[in-house]
This record gives C-alpha cells, structure tokens and sequence, in this order.
C-alpha cells in the first residue's frame, strides 16, 4: 500500500514537471506600443518576471536610428514607407550590446518617428520587429547565435496621423 | 587620439626636435620621430609640456591635447602657406577647477597628437608646425595670476617650430581645399572619391585599400553569377535553392553594385567613432560612414574592408535596397536554407557571396 502510494506521487510529480517548465518559459518580459497623432511612439518594455532578462539591443527602440526595426505601412494603400534612417554594419554582439532588464522593472521610451519617416495625414499601422531576449543565467560574454534568443513580439498598433 | 607618454620611451634625433621657452611660464616642445611621410602615414607629433616656474602651474585642458584634441593647439604651414584647422571646437561653459590640470615645478607631461586628421595635409609640401595657444584663461582659475601673468606678458604657450616633408594625396579642384561645402576637411581624388569627417592619411588608404578589394570582389561576383550552373554552391550556401528569378535578383544587384563602386562619385566619412563596421542612410548615396571596427577588419576575406564596402553599397536604395535581415555568417546560411526570398534582400548575405570565404564554386 505505502509502495504503491510512493509510486504514484513520483508518477504525479513526474506530471507536473513539464507543466511547471511550461509555466516557466511562459514568463517573459512583454512590450506595448502606443503611437499618437503627432507620430510620436512610445515604447514600453515590462518585466513582470522574478528573474532577470537581458535585452539585446541591437533592432529595438533603443537602437534608433542605427537599423530599420519598424515597419510602418499606410492603412488604405498597405504602401510601406519608407525608412530614412542609417543601417549600421557590427562586429559581433558583445556584453555593451545588452540592457538589462531587472525583475519587476519597466522600461519606456519615446521615438519621434518624423525624423525618418515622412509621414503624410492618415492611418497607418505600425509594427516592430521581434525583441531578442536571453534569459537571467546567459553568459553575454559569450557571441550569441539565433537560435539562443527567446523573441518577444510586440502587439502592433495603430497610428493616426493628424496634421 | 593622444594619450601620456612615458619620456623615457621618446627617444629621438636631436635634429627633429624644437624647443621653445618663455621667460617664466609653461615650454612647449615637439619632437617628430621622422622627417618625411607619404600619403598612408599617418603624422604623429609627440608635445611636452613643461612647467619652468618655481610654483605650481594649472593650464587649462582644453589647450593641452589631454583629452584630445578639442582646439586649434597648432600652427601649420604647407610650403609657407597657412593650413586650417579642421578638427573640432567646442562651445563650452567659462572654465571651472576641473578643467584644469596643476604642473608641479619643473613637471613635464606629453601627449601623442596625429595631425593629418587636423590639419589638411593632401598637399605636397614642406610642412612647418609649431604648438601656439593662448588664452586669458589659460593659466590658472586664479583671477590674482592671470592678472600678474598679463602683466608679464605671458599669454600663451607656444612652442619652436618643427618641419617635415610630405608627399600628399594631392586632391583635384585646385590648390588642395577639398570638396567645396563640406566643411570638414577632406578632398577629393582624381577618381571622383571624396573623403570627409576628417580622415587621417592612413585612413584614406585604408579606405582605398577596401574600395579596390570590394571592386575586385562585385567583379568576381558578376562573373560567378554570369558563368556558373545552377547548382552553384556559392550560390546556394549564401541564396539558398535555385530559382531564376532569384538568380537574376542576385545578378541585378550586384551588376548595380559592381557600377556604383566603378561609375558613381563615393563619398567616405570618418567621423564616426561607434563600434560597427560602417553605416549608411540608404536614402543618400553614396556616402558611406566608417566607424571603428572597419580600421581593424581585413582587406579581404570574411568581414573584411572590401566587404565591408559591398555591404553598405548594396543597401542604397538607388543599388539594390537590401535590408539587415539577419547579421552575420550563420545566420546569414541559416537564412538561406530556410528563407531565400529574405536571404537575397540581406545585405550580409551579398557580403559574403562576394567575399567568398571559405572559397565554394
Ligand atoms: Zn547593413
């Protein structure tokens, strides 16, 4: 009886295991984006998490205006426009490249999109290309290849330009 | 850009060196380790300052090279002709105690400047160069001794002169003022090639260098994709499966490229000081901005000068509009076996097509 009751609570342990590394990963920073008709974006990064994340900084808000990490397409055309700002060639990533997102911290930023889109009156959508994130127990030290990110998307949003 | 220098370590002929002194107050002295350069040399002056007063001494640090140089600290002369000071000048707040470094009585400290960034130097003269600063503000925070220093008539600090021989790029449109309205110096070749954002002599060739090596490479890579089968592994490893209308992309792009770099007036900035390789605005050919890790890179191979050079031209949009998709050599495989209508929008995987390293047929 005692054996059998043994078994079954490491089977049932065994049970919950996968689903508590499910839980796990689930928990992940998570961004917002909020543009208003000004065309200026706010960018707002939340790490609701108990652990550590680092961001890699390279195509986010934070990179303005070194890549093209936005896509910003007019609502009626579905035209993109087009991005006016550097593309930068690196060497590889290294620990400076990273920000680090401390457990419960919130991170905003404000891009005034007018400085590289043209952005005549209307409607457009605006999207962001996915964060590359890596979790508390990474060694930045090391180069990190594609496959060591966990990506975030942020939600797009919708800007409507007045003039 | 400068940095102390042990004095130990200078050791020079006694030929190359100016000394020169006021009566009481700071000695400026230069000293050349030659007394000729070309045009991929850079021309470095080491400059001592000495304190000759018996009481300390502050001088101000924007007229020393300590933390760079952020003045106009030399005179130049080319063949007697004065030359301009092209570097920075800041705008700044009156001086405060830390902006001032102290001399111990008979202290010396010394700065490593190079000069061809500073001063325009892509003509073929006799440069003459001496240290002259002076400021009201030079000497001390002190109102009481700057007065007692006027009063003596110790102004400044100025140092002999030191002269050497250059054989310069010799820039066309004349008399070597470079490209009209940029402002910042440079010049441009007799090969349509402009420099800007205060290049250095070894700057400019290194930048040479890369532009020959990308010329050769957009060549190689046109006669590759004009002669090769279509089970090119070069061409998949970097564009992934065959496909014609992707092939003929490829070919498009690179036969632009090909013609900016031979036919179009480049322009090469160096101002930038950023960790990347390099940086465009692909809405503004052909300027390119080299920034650090480009003066370490290779000539040729991967991630190379040349590369470099084919990357950057290939995001123009009036070339061939490409994006930084993915960064780098594995990803830019990994985005050839899982995506090749992205990879042949990647400027990275143009790069390294072109670069061909490891060599593939
Ligand atoms: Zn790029």
């Amino acid at each position: 009886m005692l054996t059998l009751l043994r078994t079954t609570l490491l089977f049932l342990i065994m049970m919950l295991l996968p689903v508590k590394d499910t839980l796990a990963t689930m928990q992940r920073p998570t961004c917002q984006l909020a543009a208003n008709s000004l065309g200026h974006l706010t960018f707002t990064l939340d790490n609701q998490t108990e652990q550590i994340w680092s961001l890699l900084t390279w195509q986010t808000p934070f990179d303005a205006w070194f890549s093209e990490f936005i896509t910003i397409r007019h609502q009626q055309t579905n035209q993109k426009i087009t991005y006016q700002g550097a593309l930068a060639k690196r060497a590889a990533i290294n620990a400076d490249d990273y920000l680090t997102l401390p457990a419960h911290s919130h991170h905003v930023i404000q891009l005034d999109l007018s400085q590289v889109y043209n952005l005549s009156e209307g409607h457009y959508d605006v999207s962001l290309i996915s964060l590359r994130l890596l979790p508390h127990n990474a060694d930045l030290s090391q180069p990190s290849q594609e496959d060591d990110f966990i990506f975030v998307d942020c939600p797009s949003t919708q800007m409507n330009i007045v003039k | 850009m400068s940095k102390i220098l042990n004095l130990s370590v200078v050791a020079l002929a006694s030929s190359l060196m100016s000394y020169g002194a006021l009566a009481d107050g700071i000695a400026a002295k230069l000293q050349m380790s030659q007394n000729s350069y070309n045009d991929a040399q850079d021309v470095m002056v080491t400059v001592t300052l000495t304190n000759e007063e018996h009481v300390p001494v502050k001088v101000l640090k924007w007229y020393t090279a300590a933390e760079g140089v952020e003045e106009s600290l030399f005179k130049v002369s080319a063949d007697g002709e004065q030359r301009k000071y092209l570097g920075a000048h800041y705008k700044r707040q009156a001086p405060t105690h830390k902006d001032y470094i102290k001399l111990k009585a008979g202290e010396s400290v010394s700065y490593d400047v190079e000069l061809s960034s500073l001063y325009d130097m892509s003509a073929t003269a006799n440069y003459e160069i001496s240290y002259n600063v002076s400021s009201l503000q030079l000497f001390s925070p002190n109102p009481g001794q700057a007065k007692k220093l006027a009063r003596l008539g110790i102004e400044g600090i100025h140092s002999d002169s030191a002269s050497f021989y250059l054989e310069g790029r010799e820039f066309k449109g004349g008399n070597n003022k470079g490209k009209p309205g940029t402002g910042d110096g440079g010049g441009t070749t007799p090969d349509g090639i402009s420099f800007t954002g205060r290049c250095s002599n070894s700057q400019q060739s290194d930048i040479l260098a890369g532009l020959a090596a990308a010329k050769n490479m957009a060549a190689d890579a046109n006669q590759h994709l004009a002669t090769a089968s279509s089970s090119s592994v070069r061409y998949s490893t970097w564009f992934g499966d065959y496909n014609s209308s992707r092939w003929n992309t490829v070919s498009t792009n690179f036969s632009k490229i090909e013609s900016a770099l031979n036919d179009e007036p480049l322009t090469f900035d160096c101002s930038c000081k950023k960790q990347y390789f390099a940086y465009v605005y692909p809405t503004q050919p052909y300027k390119i901005y080299m920034c650090s890790a480009f003066w370490s890179a290779p000539i040729t191979g991967t991630d190379s000068k040349g590369g470099t050079i084919i990357h950057e031209t290939s995001h123009f949009n009036v070339v061939a509009g490409t994006d930084d998709v993915v960064y780098g050599q594995s990803g830019a495989q990994s985005l050839a076996d899982t995506d090749p209508a992205q990879a042949i929008q990647n400027a990275d995987s143009h790069e390294y097509f072109a670069e061909n390293t490891p060599n593939l047929n």
